[in-house]
């Protein structure tokens, strides 16, 4: 077997919370940079600021632990369409110094350096001189904002330079946090060592190796990659098979293709002109989707997945955008069309519109991949029951909207209201594990999570929750309406409820149960709950009401 | 095509001989009853179907049928229903329905990832400001889920004409429709009538709820008889289970030993 060749020198700039960025340079009244804040992505935390961070917020954890961390962490919006429009002028800035440049996701690109270093006199200067037109970028965005602050609340920009696409991102990864660029030697020794002490769940991001592989290396001990470089290759391939090369390769940095990668065909490109030059976003996607989908159809029926690929568009005055798009774990057809979106929005929108309508719109797959099945969609492991669901649940998106169809996340809490918390399928569809990412009820930690929320109710629990509480009076026997004092004592036990001008004989009571909740903030609640069984003339019906400032509502019923 | 079981009356037969005779008659024919085209129900509520498959009463729900829900435990008894085709991987889409109590779902043991909340189609607005087609929400819905959980008010201000043409969909794709209330004046195939007999675990100013005893009643056209069952909906750990009668006493003995009354004291 020939010897692998040394992968390309390549430098990535990174930003790791361009989300953060992207927020405040778009609405600046909103969010301040030196605020804690955090996006939410599939009911956890995708990013925060470096404020939010040191108050104890941190990555994955889910809205209720972050906001526990730290009460006041603002939260930002996620919306891909925003970051993806927002990064266009980085892009564009860097793009003055090189034309070739792939954008793996808003807030990172990668470039070959060969040339541009030369131009620029050695890696070191290209480094620094793409960090000045990354800012330059983020400058023409808004010129009244402090860029400086602005950038450090997303994290910094970092740039890394080494030997293939993996060391270098892991490179401008850390350069971020260093806050200075990291530039690798060339050479295979180097870049080996440079690798070394990374942890092997990087190769799930960067090389988008399956999630069970990397969780059994952890297990038989292999913690960092120099731990895999370190073993022979003949041993890996007895363990592993052929993946076990690949595993060697990407370790010792030899190799950066991601497993079984391989080249397309020469003609697969499809284009699509327009006799009728179109200015509109939604119709230009409109046209894009039957692209994508046509693409998606064609790598699916062979058991493929396309990596990178390149968007070009023509306006009828021969402007053009040009992007490639490159994603290590494989884009689907919807993926696609977001990128495409990305891309369009950016150009139509953006500080630098086309002149006149598009007329050609075409995609061209320049990487593929045999789809191994590294990651599993929403549904988990699919049967037909689940794709034809699947299909019935996209299409009711598309005549209600993405809010028309959600499900239940768990989420906790004391109030029946806030236990599930109700999101859209089309936040998760688009998301790439969100399948991992929809939080059910915690069955094997359930004693322990549940044990978080003193004063929740006791089982059953109410099968009708009212989203907006009813108003309704609860007297007791001489007609006064009873009331609750602050030490939790009941003036009089209640005898009547009236429910919509009708009233009902409360037969058995019990409460009151106060809630006092967010005690030291303006949103702070008091509340004394009570649970009523009154007779009504089919039997008997049991009522949740709490009492408000003085005021009776229903809240839920356990119908 | 005519098959000639001229030699005795089908009505005479059991099902399976006439599904043996009718197999005969055609050739090359696999033939599915419709009462064998089922969605599994929960093991509490099976009392409710029939025991055996020479019984007259189907085993399970028939593909294809509309149940109504009705009664003071209507929502609960939904529910109930929803639980063992959601377990054994249909899927189920609740529409409608924004108070449905998420939790008291999860503790019966419906399988909350293979279900779907979709909002009122007669209140939404696309983002085009009009009203969506509420006939494709409702039939690319019925194409897509095993189980159709909708709410009253939308039945009723539904055209019949338009739930008419939903049920025939709903027969062809071979799901379920679930109303939770009386869909009167569409015609159901089912009725499932849960009346409460009592609440208990609550006294005066004590206790807390802690499980309702429930009268459930299954009756509907084409059904033979009516069948009757009494359960525990929800128990004390909010799931279904059935009423034993002997440990009746006991069940009060223990209930009472465990409520501790609050006084006011200091």
């Amino acid at each position: 077997m020939s010897s692998p060749q040394q992968p390309p020198r390549c430098a990535v700039l990174h930003s790791p919370a361009w989300p953060l960025i992207a927020a405040i340079v778009h609405n600046p009244q909103l969010y301040a940079p030196l605020q804690p804040l955090a996006v939410f992505d599939a009911q956890r935390v995708s990013c925060c600021s470096p404020a939010a961070w040191s108050e104890g917020v941190r990555l994955g954890q889910r809205r209720r632990q972050a906001q526990g961390a730290c009460p006041h962490v603002v939260i930002v919006p996620h919306d891909p369409e925003r970051d993806a429009r927002l990064f266009e002028p980085v892009v564009r800035s860097v793009g003055t110094l090189v034309p070739l440049i792939d954008v793996a996701t808003p807030g990172s690109l990668l470039l070959a350096t060969r040339g541009p270093s030369r131009y620029v006199g050695g890696d070191d200067a290209l480094a620094i001189r793409l960090i000045a037109l990354a800012t330059t970028g983020v400058n023409t965005l808004s010129e009244s904002l402090d860029i400086e602050a602005v950038l450090s609340a997303g994290g910094g920009m970092g740039v890394g330079i080494a030997d293939g696409r993996i060391a270098a991102t892991l490179a401008a990864r850390s350069a971020a946090h260093r806050g200075t660029p990291i530039v690798v030697p060339g050479g295979a020794s180097a870049t080996a060592e440079f690798l070394a002490p990374y942890a092997v769940k990087v190769l799930v991001s960067v090389a988008g190796c399956p999630p069970q592989l990397i969780d059994l290396l952890e297990r038989l001990g292999l913690r960092q990659l120099g731990d895999i470089a370190a073993l022979s290759p003949t041993h890996l391939v007895d363990r592993f098979g052929s993946i076990g090369l690949v595993l060697h390769r990407l370790a010792s940095g030899t190799d950066d293709t991601p497993p079984a990668t391989v080249p397309p065909p020469a003609d697969l490109s499809i284009t699509r002109v327009f006799d009728d030059p179109i200015l509109q976003l939604d119709m230009l996607v409109f046209a894009a989707k039957s692209l994508t989908d046509e693409l998606g159809t064609y790598f699916h029926e062979r058991g493929q997945i396309c990596t990178r690929m390149r968007i070009e568009a023509d306006s009828e005055h021969g402007e053009t955008s040009h992007r490639v798009w490159y994603r290590s774990q494989g884009m689907h057809s919807s993926m696609m069309l977001d990128r495409v979106r990305w891309q369009l929005d950016g150009w139509i929108n953006g500080a630098d519109p086309p002149s006149a309508g598009i007329t050609m719109l075409r995609i061209t797959p320049t990487e593929i991949r045999s789809d191994a099945g590294t990651q599993e969609g929403f549904w988990g492991g699919r049967s037909q029951a689940d794709e034809t669901a699947a299909r019935a649940i996209t299409r009711v998106i598309g005549f209600l909207g993405p809010q028309g169809v959600t499900v239940a996340s768990w989420n906790g809490g004391r109030d029946p209201r806030q236990v599930y918390d109700m999101i859209p399928v089309a936040d998760l569809g688009s998301t790439a594990a969100a399948g991992e990412q929809l939080l059910l009820r915690p069955q094997d930690d359930s004693s322990a999570d549940l044990n978080l929320w003193p004063g929740s109710l006791p089982a059953p629990a109410p099968a009708v929750v009212f989203h907006e509480a009813l108003s309704v009076a609860v007297m007791d026997q001489r007609g006064h309406s009873v009331s609750v004092s602050g030490r939790g004592l009941v003036s009089a036990p209640p005898a009547t409820l009236t429910l919509k001008g009708a009233n009902h004989e409360v037969v058995a009571w019990a409460g009151p149960w106060p809630v006092e909740e967010r005690w030291w903030d303006e949103r702070s609640r008091r509340v004394a709950r009570f649970q009523l069984v009154v007779q009504v003339p089919d039997g008997q019906r049991a009522y949740l009401v709490e009492v408000f400032a003085g005021n009776w509502w229903l809240t839920a019923e356990y119908a | 095509m005519t098959v000639g079981v001229a030699s005795s009356k089908p009505g005479s037969l059991s099902p399976q001989a006439l599904s043996a005779l009718l197999a005969s008659q055609i050739p090359g024919a696999h033939l599915v009853m419709a009462h064998e085209r089922l969605l599994p129900v929960h093991p509490v509520l099976a009392p409710l179907f029939g025991v055996s498959s020479d019984d007259p009463l189907p085993l399970g729900l028939v593909r294809g049928h509309t149940l109504a829900c009705t009664g003071s435990a209507a929502m609960s008894s939904a529910l109930a229903v929803l639980v063992a085709p959601t377990q054994s991987g249909s899927w189920a889409g609740v529409v409608g329905l924004p108070s449905v109590g998420v939790l008291a779902a999860a503790d019966l043991g419906v399988a909350l990832e293979r279900t779907i909340f979709v909002s009122d189609p007669m209140g939404a607005r696309n983002h085009r400001e009009q009203r969506p087609d509420v006939a494709a929400v409702l039939s690319a819905l019925v194409d897509g889920v095993d189980v159709l959980l909708l709410a009253q008010r939308l039945v009723t201000s539904l055209p019949l004409s338009l739930m008419r043409r939903v049920q025939t969909r709903v027969q062809t794709r071979g799901g379920i429709l679930v109303v939770v209330g009386d869909p009167a004046p569409l015609s159901v195939d089912i009725r499932l009538n849960a009346t409460t007999v009592e609440w208990q675990g609550v006294g005066t100013g004590h206790g807390h709820l802690q499980r309702r005893r429930v009268v459930l009643q299954l009756d509907g056209r084409r059904r033979a008889r009516a069948t009757e069952h009494e359960v525990w909906l929800p128990d004390a750990r909010g799931q279904l289970s059935a009423v034993v009668q002997q440990s009746e006493k006991s069940a009060v003995a223990e209930q009472a030993g465990v409520v501790v009354p609050l006084r006011r004291t200091g």
